[in-house]
């Protein structure tokens, strides 16, 4: 039997010939006499503590503010579905002329649209910051009508077209 | 940045406006003017002017991340606008 398998129960035994490994040269020097890892350990035991009140937030919560919450997450899940819809296009679409700044600007306007969701849904949150007035409903008014004009019209209109 | 942001948008408007202005034309001499997507040519410029006019009043006097945030989420908002119109027309 190994001198480990007799360790006390919970860790508490310490290889003393350890400590010379976990020391750093001028840890001396700057009043640092403890192993390194011993210290994250304490300091990563201190840093979960601080977590541990967070669930008392989420209690906190009201109802208008859980409906805020769930109403920008389902607007966050149609954003990305416009997302996906607008590379979508991109692959549909074709430069209709030949000039070459057209062309740089077409394929950069194809860039924005893609981005688009993602732009408007960062605009809407930032523009609602909490504690704005009558957050929820300028959010979600923001949220819906960035979605209707976001639509992407030209995968939608090629969806539609190849179901029938 | 408010110019740099309506030069972009000046893009949009100005193919929006061209089209606005060949188009109709193309489509009468070809036979088809009461085809014409008259729909699709004005709201095309329309909405670039309105989208960054928009932009200017919601990101009114917040910090520039913001400011330039709002003014990109309206320029995303433009180029979608006259892609999609762009089908339509």
């Amino acid at each position: 039997m190994s001198p480990r398998d007799v360790d006390p129960p919970g860790g508490a035994y310490v290889d003393d010939s350890d400590d010379e490994a976990l020391h750093w040269a001028g840890d001396d020097a700057r009043g640092q006499a403890a192993p390194r890892l011993r210290d994250a350990g304490a300091a990563s035991e201190s840093a979960l503590a601080a977590p541990e009140e967070l669930p008392e937030a989420d209690v906190a919560r009201s109802p208008a503010e859980r409906a805020l919450l769930a109403g920008t997450v389902a607007f966050g899940l149609l954003y990305l579905a416009l997302s996906i819809g607008w590379i979508s296009s991109a692959q549909l679409l074709v430069y209709p002329s030949l000039d070459l700044l057209g062309e740089i600007m077409w394929q950069f306007g194809e860039f924005l649209a893609m981005v688009g969701p993602a732009l408007w849904f960062a605009a809407a949150l930032t523009l609602t910051p909490e504690g704005a007035s009558r957050r929820g409903t300028k959010r979600m008014l923001g949220l819906l009508a960035g979605a209707l004009v976001l639509l992407p019209w030209p995968a939608l209109l090629f969806w539609i077209g190849s179901m029938q | 940045m408010a110019a740099v942001f309506a030069l972009l948008y000046g893009w949009f408007l100005f193919t929006a406006s061209s089209n606005l202005i060949a188009l109709p034309a193309l489509y009468a001499a070809q036979g088809y003017a009461e085809f014409t997507p008259w729909v699709p040519l004005v709201l095309g410029v329309v909405a670039p002017p309105l989208l960054y006019a928009a932009a200017l009043v919601l990101g009114g006097r917040r910090i520039l991340s913001t400011r330039v945030l709002v003014f990109a989420a309206g320029l995303a908002a433009t180029a979608a606008t006259s892609l999609a119109l762009y089908v339509f027309g």
